[in-house]
């Protein structure tokens, strides 16, 4: 594995825990007791993705982080229908595969 | 069956969410500009923690936090997140605006893509509880 390839994979894994991070703030509106729980591990989370996102910068340029950043929003999508409940609906899907067209656009000169 | 509209309350925290990202980033890019170069991380953060910028980019991700937890109070988190794609918009705009940054065909079409993204988003319901009427 090259060190590349390292680090979009350590991007995509950034994304994955962001998005387990928001589900985490999302249950927090959702409980009426220990909330501060859920926020916290919210917190610390979302501190480890940007820690971990800072050393995948050293392997892999930012306009190449930024696209593959954006899937966070699919992963979201994902988590909140499967952890949540939420209807992702499919026009839910159809403005997220728009955006994420959009902003790796926004980003590829990053 | 058309969604119902968002309440006012949501619309005014997702601009407030949209508007505090977009400081956080622009104010974030000013101070690492304004760092001596060093190749210690330790010595980087230590600069970081005399420079006024960073603890006010500290002080507006706390702010961030907070209004985004109200966010979730009132509306899913697969609605709310995606809109908030609108903060690459701003961000382009005033990197535009003030930092001299350049505009070409690409850039306005992710614009134009992000916008309609955003438009699909608003079209569907802002909350599950709101729709169902169970209690979240």
């Amino acid at each position: 594995m090259t060190l590349t390839t390292a680090g979009v994979l350590l991007v995509i894994l950034c994304s994955i825990v962001e998005g387990v991070a928001q589900v985490l703030f999302k249950k927090s509106a959702q409980v009426t007791r220990r909330k501060a729980l859920w926020i916290g591990a919210g917190i610390v989370l979302f501190i480890l993705q940007a820690l971990a996102y800072t050393g995948a910068l050293q392997f892999v340029e930012v306009s190449t982080a930024f696209p593959i950043g954006s899937i966070g929003f699919v992963i979201v999508a994902i988590l909140s229908r499967r952890m949540l409940n939420e209807p992702v609906t499919a026009t839910r899907w159809i403005g997220i595969a728009l955006i994420v067209a959009g902003v790796s656009l926004l980003a590829v000169h990053a | 069956m058309p969604s119902p509209a968002p309440p006012a309350a949501l619309i005014l925290r997702l601009a407030l969410a949209i508007a505090l990202d977009t400081a956080v980033q622009v104010l974030w890019k000013l101070g690492a500009e304004q760092l001596p170069g060093t190749a210690s991380v330790s010595a980087a953060a230590e600069a970081a923690l005399h420079q006024p910028v960073f603890l006010l980019v500290a002080a507006l991700f706390c702010w961030q936090l907070v209004n985004w937890l109200h966010v979730l109070e009132i509306s899913d988190l697969s609605y709310s997140q995606p809109i908030t794609s609108l903060s690459f918009v701003s961000v382009f705009a005033v990197s535009v605006a003030w930092l001299g940054e350049s505009v070409d065909a690409q850039k306005v079409a992710g614009i134009a893509l992000v916008f309609a993204g955003v438009w699909f988003i608003s079209r569907s319901g802002h909350s599950t509880a709101e729709d169902t009427g169970t209690a979240p």
